[in-house]
């Protein structure tokens, strides 16, 4: 036996954790008045189905007979594992420092970071993201906070 | 039988004509540059529209949708890259034109296709809407819930990877709906003691960050390659000459377009597959099947008139059952929800208004299209070379801001960007986010019509057995996945 999709032996594991980890919450749910089968029936009729199907994911993901060998990860793929880490670190900080820095600076230094990290950055282009950064930061600021009135973090 | 459209004069004002073109143009522009698809346009376009009126941000929404869906023509042609998935197959036959020298015909094909597509959607989304309205106003609880099983039934269906994967989907966003107070009895669920839970989650940021982020991120893999842009040469007095050439094609271009509007009238289908469907169609029954997929000009019209047509089918089910024909008018419903209008049967009795704005901005759009194909084509060629990493960026600081701009909350942001993240990696590991996002929205609709069927019949389900049109959503429903499941395990023998 060996598990022949890594993938949906662990999806189907994570599933099975989150439905374990609702029924726990379900405990701390108020029934109220027993109104037209409450409010539980609902949810627990789906975790229970989510918790099936998840069963048959993980069985199926099972393989009978050797694993395979499995190759490692091209250069390629590892380098657009780190651009999309770096990306979404770098995206993370730009959400946790707006309510502290504003709108405007944060956006600006934002964007033109994130240009710099998956563009090329020659000095020409470090010109031209810093351009583009101004237009868009001060363009969204104008349709969003001076056309329609929306506010901006 | 025709729909009021007395109200769909405010679609005619100058303002709502400017804000159509424009919308119009950047749909064009971001269904041309591949990767950025129409549900993402619609996506980021969503919270714009909160600040507008009702009617204003419907149509402009309309407007992004009709430009978008005919954008991905140029990239199909120019690029062999589908600009968007309703233009996978005009790829088959635009390119290879694009090779020996026609580009500028291939492009004229698609734009004529396309308008004329639109055009048969529009009498279908005309003739349709009112029958499938008042039909639709004689349901109950009953037929509500059956509705919603028989459309997350198809939708699951037709997840092509693995039925087991688009269920499981399908049930966790059922499931996410369940989060927050419950709808009967005000009671808190699944919140984990917090207070940001209590409302349930925003579905306009969920859908963003499904959608866009898990989008971008797996355009990064594309990162730093050169796209090599054919050269087309595109002129008015070639598009004539292609237009006169429409009269040999006009029962392929009927047969794809019915295709198209079948297709979007399914719930959740829509253009991705109808163009794929229709190209099918026109190969098995031309007299030279094998002059498809080598620049044959039927290829080009069959999928660009279907992938257009599914538009005005799309809308068919918003409007009259609330239900979207596809991911992109998934969106408009979180769009008729954040001002505060419910989609459903009841949305043409109450607010015919806004149908017939919708209904008219359509037709009108078509128009926008036609003109700003003919005349800017050259501005979406260019689009092509916008690279990845300004785009990126750029798109995600535009979901952070629409995310944020809803409810002037940083804990929807956080939603958006967690969301994202959770969608990019349901789609790597082969779960469809479709069923996901429709379960959210219609999972609690889902819920209080069953209970409230439950009350009706006595404590009972019973009821269900004496009702014809919910026992007729339920048969069609296990048929669509009987018929999944055989075809499944016909390819697994």
């Amino acid at each position: 036996m060996h598990i022949a999709e890594k993938s949906d032996f662990c999806s189907s594991l994570i599933l099975l954790a989150l439905m374990g980890f609702c029924w726990n919450e379900s405990g701390n749910i108020d029934q109220g008045i027993n109104f037209a089968l409450g409010p539980l029936f609902f949810p627990y009729l789906l975790m229970g189905l989510i918790t099936l199907c998840s069963l048959i994911l993980l069985v199926r993901s099972v393989g009978r007979g050797r694993a395979p060998a499995s190759g490692g990860a091209a250069i390629a793929d590892r380098k657009t594992f780190f651009y999309r880490a770096a990306l979404l670190c770098l995206s993370a900080a730009y959400i946790l420092a707006l309510p502290l820095g504003g709108y405007a600076p944060c956006t600006f230094v934002y964007l033109v970071a994130a240009m710099t990290l998956l563009g090329k950055r020659a000095v020409k282009s470090l010109l031209i993201y810093g351009v583009i950064a101004l237009c868009m930061t001060c363009g969204v600021q104008y349709v969003f906070a001076d056309l329609l009135h929306l506010f901006l973090p | 039988m025709f729909l009021d459209l007395t109200g769909s004069s405010f679609v005619f004002e100058p303002l709502t004509l400017v804000v159509m073109l424009a919308g119009v143009f950047g749909g064009l522009v971001i269904g041309a540059i591949p990767g950025l698809t129409s549900t993402m346009a619609v996506a980021l376009l969503v919270p714009v529209t909160y600040g507008m009126e009702a009617h204003l941000g419907l149509a402009l929404l309309v407007a992004v949708y009709m430009g978008s869906i005919s954008g991905g023509l140029v990239a199909a042609s120019l690029l062999n890259i589908p600009g968007t998935p309703s233009s996978v197959a005009t790829t088959f036959d635009a390119y290879p034109m694009t090779k020996r020298g026609e580009g500028g015909k291939a492009l004229a094909y698609g734009v004529i296709a396309s308008f004329l597509g639109s055009m048969l959607g529009f009498v279908a989304l005309l003739l349709l809407a009112p029958v499938l309205g008042k039909f639709a106003l004689r349901f109950g609880p009953y037929e509500y819930f059956a509705l919603v099983v028989f459309t997350l039934t198809c939708i699951v269906s037709i997840s092509r990877k693995s039925l087991l994967k688009g269920a499981i989907s399908a049930l966790l966003g059922l499931f996410l709906a369940m989060v927050g107070l419950s709808e009967i009895d005000g009671i808190p669920r699944f919140v984990f003691g917090t207070d940001w839970l209590q409302s349930g989650f925003s579905v306009m940021p969920v859908l963003i960050g499904m959608f866009a982020v898990s989008q971008l991120l797996e355009d990064l893999s594309g990162l730093g390659k050169p796209l090599a842009v054919m050269k087309a040469d595109f002129s008015l007095k070639e598009f004539w000459q292609v237009g006169l050439r429409f009269r040999y094609s006009l029962w392929n271009l009927l047969r794809s377009s019915l295709i198209g509007i079948g297709i979007g009238i399914l719930p959740g289908t829509g253009s991705g597959l109808s163009n794929i469907l229709a190209y099918a169609q026109a190969k098995n029954s031309a007299k030279n099947p094998d002059s498809f997929g080598t620049g044959n000009p039927d290829g080009i019209i069959a999928s660009e008139s279907s992938n257009n047509a599914a538009t005005g089918g799309a809308l068919i089910p918003l409007l009259t059952l609330g239900i979207p024909g596809d991911a992109t008018t998934l969106m408009m419903i979180g769009a008729f929800m954040i001002h505060g209008v419910q989609p459903g049967p009841l949305l043409m009795r109450d607010h015919g208004d806004l149908v017939a704005v919708i209904i008219i901005a359509y037709l009108v759009s078509n128009f926008f299209m036609l003109f700003l194909q003919i005349n800017f084509i050259k501005v979406m060629i260019k689009a092509l070379k916008v690279p990845q990493s300004v785009l990126c960026p750029v798109i995600i600081t535009l979901c952070v801001v629409g995310s944020y701009a809803l409810n002037s909350s940083m804990t929807d942001v956080w939603v958006f960007f967690g969301m994202g993240i959770v969608g990019y990696g349901l789609v790597k590991t082969g779960f469809p986010l479709l069923p996901l996002v429709l379960g959210l929205i219609l999972g609690r609709m889902a819920e209080s019509q069953f209970r409230a069927a439950y009350s009706l019949g006595g404590d009972s389900l019973a009821g269900f057995l004496d009702r014809p049109i919910a026992l007729f959503f339920f048969a069609v429903a296990a048929l669509s996945l009987g018929l999944s499941l055989y075809s499944a395990a016909k390819r697994r023998a």
